[in-house]
Formats: structure tokens, sequence, C-alpha cells
């Protein structure tokens, strides 16, 4: 999908950096699991006695697949993003490794706006949804877990509106967060 | 066959399904993000996390040597 001749890019944001770490913290958590057994006799654990190199390549294995993992979630949080211009917002989802979902959604479409951050961590670090509802019957576009909804879903208003007063001219530029 | 020779070519088997889906990964990163720094930084890590991992498996293999790991393989 590409953008017309005319149409700029204003903002392109993905979901908090903090989504990433916490998702992290995980497999960096999992990554101390075989020093904590360390201390456990190997022995007694499998009921016999295990060769050396068996466990390094055990772990070799364990650890490449830990460090895999990581870096899907990475890929993942990487390959969602949103995309505002003058006269689309286009969501791009990577949903698994092949899997990717492109949608665009003229502004002079959308219905409604709504900002919303619910909970702990969203209130501290200040992320949280934008629901876009747009005309029809699509299915409305989601922001999940975008840094600083409030003002994303303002500049998108201030575009609707700008959309809808000229609706073959670019909206006006300049709209920063 | 011995526990060692089916742990090692069980971790060839894995090493090789990881590698690919590593190149994957990578590829599509690059195909959709281009060669961006978060991109960098990401893969950049990646390999030294992993070519570490391989380093300290691989020396350790090196000391045991191939007659402990696949010691069927002369009678070929």
């Amino acid at each position: 999908m590409s953008l017309f001749d005319h149409e700029r890019v204003l903002l392109k944001v993905r979901s908090h950096p903090i989504i990433f770490i916490v998702r992290s913290l995980l497999f960096i958590t999992l990554g101390f699991v075989p020093l904590g057994l360390a201390s456990v006799n190997v022995q007694e654990l499998f009921g016999r006695e295990v060769d050396e190199t068996v466990l390094v390549l055990g772990l070799g294995i364990y650890y490449l697949y830990l460090a895999l993992f990581l870096l899907f979630t990475f890929f993942d949080h990487h390959l969602d993003i949103w995309i505002l211009t003058d006269s689309h917002v286009i969501n791009v989802e990577q949903n698994s490794l092949f899997s990717r979902n492109v949608a665009k959604q003229e502004l002079s479409r959308i219905q409604d706006v709504e900002a919303q951050i619910k909970g702990i961590l969203p209130t501290i670090f200040n992320y949280g949804n934008v629901y876009i509802q747009t005309a029809g019957t699509e299915e409305r576009i989601t922001f999940t877990a975008v840094p600083n909804p409030r003002a994303i879903a303002d500049t998108i208003i201030r575009l609707m509106d700008d959309a809808r007063k000229e609706p073959d001219a670019p909206a006006s530029a300049g709209h920063k967060l | 066959m011995s526990l060692v020779s089916i742990a090692f070519i069980l971790f060839l088997l894995f090493a090789a399904i990881w590698a690919l889906m590593s190149a994957i990964m990578v590829l599509l990163l690059i195909r959709y993000e281009g060669l961006s720094v978060a991109t960098w930084i990401a893969v950049g890590l990646y390999g030294i996390v992993s070519g570490a991992i391989f380093l300290v498996v691989g020396s350790h293999l090196a000391i045991v040597g191939i007659d402990t790991l696949l010691p069927f393989i002369s009678t070929y």
C-alpha cells in the first residue's frame, strides 16, 4: 500500500517501549533459571549422572532459543506501526512471522476518535489506546499502547476537521505532538 | 548410540532451525523497516549474544572432540 503523490507522513507511532521492556523481562528472567538450577544437584534432579557435554549442548539450545524469542518480541513490537498522513490513517499490524495486515482509512471518513489511558503503568508512563471509529461497517482502528494518546487523538481530530473543510486539498501541515 | 551423540545431533537439528528462523526474522525486519538504527542495534546485539553462545558451546565441543560426539562416524 503506497501513499498518494501529494500525501505527507505527519506521524509514525509504535507501541510504548515499556511494552517491549516488560515482555523482554520474561525472557531475561528465564535466562537466570539455569543459574538457579546450578545450585541444585543435577544428579538428584535427573536421577542419574548427566554428562557435562549434554548439559552444555542443552543449555546452548536453551539460550539460543531464548535469544530467538527475544528477537521475535522486538520483531512484533517494531513492525506494528500506525502512520498518520494528511489524508489517511494507516494501520500496519504484524500478526505473526508471515502474517501482516495493512489497513488504510481516509481521515474524512472518521467519525469518532477516543483516547484511553487505563491502569497503573499506562498512567505513570503516559501511554494508552487510541480508538478510531470510521463510517460504515469497517472495523475500528486501534492504536495500541501508544505514547501520549491524548495528543495523538487531538492531532487526528484536527486533521479530520481540516479534511472535511477542504476535501480536495491536503490538510494543513505542521501538526506536531 | 550414546547420549552425547543423540544430544549433539539434536543440537545440530535445533541450531539449524534456529538459524533459519533468525535469518527469516532479520530479512523481514530489513525488508519492512530497512536498516534503521533500532534494527541495527537489535540485530547487532542478537549477533553478539548468539556468537557468544556458539563460542562457549563450540569451544567445549572442540575439547571433547568428534570421536566422543560421533564415535560411529569413523566406521564409515
